[in-house]
């Protein structure tokens, strides 16, 4: 019998409370490190290893039952939108989706594209009214994106249209009633989903080309990083909504993608000298996001901010 | 429902009482779940047996709730570990419950004395 039985059996208790329910890694590591006291503390009465850990697992309860009480409390996600902002926040969404598709419709090229984003953001909508857990960070990740970039194109373009400003307006109403108001209310997961459908919205803007005399969108045949890039983003949006820890591949591989992209863009001379500050702080934006969504993955917010912070300070 | 065994406090007691023991020992001072249930145990004498990982979903739910709050710490062992400390609404809170219970022990005795 050797320490690495003892964490084959908490590993397998761990992963059998997580299975069918959306337990967060910070509440199974707790848990977990429950389980491990106690198996010491069994063995430094004499207790045989393995017994211990049987033990103690009985004694902490049958992990499904665990892992549903934990779930039903919270989420990986997070804890449930309350349904005084919930309400203003799907109104502030669903006008911003509405007044977006309507003034897309009449462009012949954006109509299908904004109603793609109008689709997915019905979707969340539904979702977030039926209190499904990845539907709070996935429209947070997705308004913030676009009030952000609404803000930018502000700034970028003096003559922007009143109505695109309205939609502005609603995006931010509606993502400050989506975002955490104290520190708990986002899990580390739920801090991944929002980052990584923001980086998907900003990698979207800069790596999808519109060719006007084709009508077509291009992105494969310009830059196919670009497009491994976008399809990474959204893999990785889609494995964090489903707990596949693999996802962090994903955002791995669409950092550097998107990193990787703007430099080469920038020395085949594709980014203009206007453009530099610009698509550096979206595209490599997004990328630096994606890294970040990578690191939460593996480790959490705060032990990534703590890593991150070591390596700044050197020590 | 499974039936506790003989001397044992039944499921529906033990979670009715999780609240308030939760936040009484937490009012003598800060502590961590696995040092929190071996409390339960000593003070109960051993017949408030919990199902020791249900300790966790109570604690999550009186910090969202805001009676409680958590912050991580170094164990003795070296490890990082995630300690509780009671809030200002948490012994708001453990005040009224000992009323409550308090109200419910004073009845019960009446009634035995008189059944």
């Amino acid at each position: 019998m050797s320490d690495r039985d003892i964490d084959r059996e908490i590993q397998r208790y761990r992963s059998e409370m997580a299975r069918s329910t959306n337990v967060g890694r910070a509440d199974l590591d707790e848990v977990e490190d429950h389980l491990r006291d106690l198996t010491a503390e069994l063995r430094g009465r004499g207790m045989p290893a393995m017994d211990a850990v049987a033990e103690a697992a009985r004694r902490l309860g049958e992990p499904t039952e665990v892992g549903r009480e934990h779930a039903r409390v919270r989420t990986a996600f997070g804890g449930a939108l309350p349904t005084l902002r919930m309400v203003p926040a799907a109104l502030f969404f669903s006008a911003a989706l509405f007044i977006k598709f309507a003034h897309d419709l009449p462009v012949n090229v954006l109509a299908w594209k904004s109603g793609i984003e109008v689709s997915f953001g019905l979707v969340m909508v539904f979702a977030l009214l039926s209190k499904t857990p990845w539907a709070r960070p996935a429209m947070l990740g997705f308004a913030l994106f676009q009030a952000i970039d609404i803000a930018r194109l502000d700034i970028a373009t003096p003559d922007l249209l009143p109505v695109t400003k309205v939609t502005g307006v609603l995006w931010f109403g509606a993502a400050a009633f989506l975002a955490p108001w104290n520190r708990r209310e986002l899990a580390a997961e739920g801090v991944a989903l929002t980052l990584q459908v923001y980086a998907f919205g900003m990698a979207l803007v800069h790596l999808w080309f519109f060719i006007p005399e084709s009508e077509q969108f291009t992105t494969a045949y310009y830059a196919p990083l670009g497009l491994l890039a976008i399809g990474a983003c959204a893999a990785s949006a889609f494995a964090l909504v489903h707990r596949i820890r693999a996802g962090a591949i994903a955002a791995l591989v669409a950092g550097v993608a998107l990193i990787v992209e703007w430099g080469r863009q920038y020395s085949v001379g594709w980014v203009s000298d206007s453009y530099v500050t610009e698509t550096l702080l979206v595209q490599v934006g997004a990328g630096v996001l994606s890294l970040l969504v990578a690191a939460i993955s593996l480790r959490g917010v705060r032990g990534t901010m703590r890593g991150w912070g070591r390596a700044v300070g050197g020590s | 429902m499974r039936h506790a065994p003989r001397g044992r406090i039944t499921k529906d007691l033990v979670a009715a009482s999780a609240t308030p023991l939760v936040l009484a020992i937490l009012q003598k001072g800060e502590s961590y779940g696995y040092s929190l249930i071996q409390e339960v145990r000593e003070l109960s004498g051993g017949v408030l047996e919990w199902s020791e990982g249900m300790l966790y979903p109570v604690l999550h739910r009186l910090e969202d709730e805001g009676l409680i709050e958590s912050f991580e710490a170094r164990g003795e062992t070296g490890r990082m570990r995630k300690y509780y400390r009671l809030l200002p609404d948490g012994k708001r809170a453990l005040a009224e419950e000992r009323k409550q219970w308090d109200a419910v022990h004073a009845a019960l005795t009446r009634a035995w004395r008189t059944a």
